[in-house]
């Protein structure tokens, strides 16, 4: 029902409302006919308010304006999903993807490089208890007042390196040899011919 | 035109837009820019802020075009949005500190008009008592009041705006009309 039929209603002007069987009961109840007097002012004093009126042109202006907007909304929303929007110079989506993958690569790469390949594994040690007989300080023994047959001092020098390469810190051979502490007359009677 | 013809024309519109022709949005805009800027006004009672509010809601209604399923009118779905923005913005103006730009005055915001006869002012104050009854109505009755007797809205389709059941629309419709009276009633003593 329109506002004017509202009214027209209450105002008992309509013919909708005189066929109507609200209209009929309106006639018969002492109650609704009470209410109906301020029902009716009330839309007619709604009926009255004014609205601000507008100009053809202003209504073309909204147009333009709402056109505007899309179009301003959709340049962000291009922009939002553009990967590398902090780099301004970038504004082309294929250029920007284009950028991101060669930064992705150079990043894979330097990380490649760097990067031990089995990180998890110690770095090893050579270790090896066969003495070079050349590299041994031979004369080292020329002052012994004892003589020892080559195979003694080999073994000496290998017991004596085995000890301190296991002990903290070790020294190596040279330690081992300079060691006045080492002595050799336990392995004397091994030793002599 | 009938309510049939024009819906198959603006979902015709609609589907223009969404296959990515800009353009066919602006027959809509034209359409129906007039009843949804009056919708505003008559909800917040500020022509600025109508003004902007009936732009903002077209670009949520472009921006959301996938999501209206042709099930209802495209009239139905528009007001459904712009009553949703123009309550956001009541809501954001009442957590702004009163004096600062528009505050409860802009409620009862009266249209410029030159000083005329003795009865133009007595109708201006009487209309000014209208609007402060209005205004002073809870939010959802005063909306369902406006979309009723301003908008000519069917319970069905006030129910689909407000997004209530028709039963919760009829009855804040009635609410909404014995606030006005006790309130007019009220003024008048």
């Amino acid at each position: 029902m329109k506002i004017k039929d509202h009214i027209n209603f209450l105002a008992k002007e309509s013919p909708f409302a005189f066929s109507s069987p609200e209209w009929k009961h309106l006639q018969s109840c002492a109650g609704c006919q009470k209410e109906e007097k301020p029902l009716r002012e009330l839309f007619e004093a709604l009926d009255k308010t004014p609205l601000p009126q507008k100009s053809d042109r202003f209504w073309d202006e909204q147009v333009l304006a709402i056109g505007e907007r899309i179009h301003q909304e959709e340049a962000y929303g291009r922009r939002s999903w553009n990967p590398l929007n902090w780099l301004p110079a970038v504004h082309h989506p294929f250029s920007a993807t284009f950028a991101s993958l060669l930064i992705l690569l150079v990043l894979a790469a330097g990380f490649y490089l760097t990067v031990p390949q089995n990180p998890g594994e110690n770095p090893v040690v050579a270790l090896s208890f066969d003495v070079d007989e050349e590299a041994l300080p031979w004369d080292r023994f020329e002052d012994t007042t004892v003589s020892l047959n080559r195979q003694a001092v080999l073994q000496l020098a290998q017991n004596t390196l085995t000890e301190s390469l296991t002990a903290k810190d070790s020294p190596g051979l040279d330690y081992a040899l300079d060691d006045q502490s080492v002595d050799l007359s336990d392995f004397q009677s091994s030793a002599y011919n | 035109m009938s309510g049939t013809e024009q819906d198959l024309m603006e979902n015709d519109l609609i589907r223009r837009v969404l296959a990515g022709e800009q353009e066919a949005f602006s027959p809509l805009v034209k359409e129906h820019q007039r009843s949804i800027y009056y919708l505003i006004y008559r909800i917040v009672q500020d022509e600025e802020a109508a003004k902007d509010l009936t732009q903002e809601s077209f670009v949520k209604a472009y921006q959301s075009l996938k999501s209206f399923r042709m099930k209802s009118s495209f009239s139905t779905w528009l007001y459904r949005i712009a009553v949703n923005t123009a309550k956001n913005h009541l809501r954001e103006r009442s957590r702004r500190p009163m004096g600062a730009d528009n505050g409860e005055e802009a409620l009862l915001d009266i249209p410029d008009e030159k000083p005329g006869s003795l009865e133009d002012q007595i109708k201006r104050e009487e209309w000014a008592r209208v609007q402060k009854a209005v205004a002073a109505l809870p939010e959802k009755q005063r909306i369902t009041l406006i979309l009723k007797v301003y908008e000519e809205k069917s319970f069905g389709e006030v129910s689909q705006i407000m997004n209530c059941p028709v039963g919760t629309a009829k009855a804040n419709y009635h609410h909404a009309l014995e606030n006005l009276k006790k309130r007019m009633k009220h003024h008048e003593n």
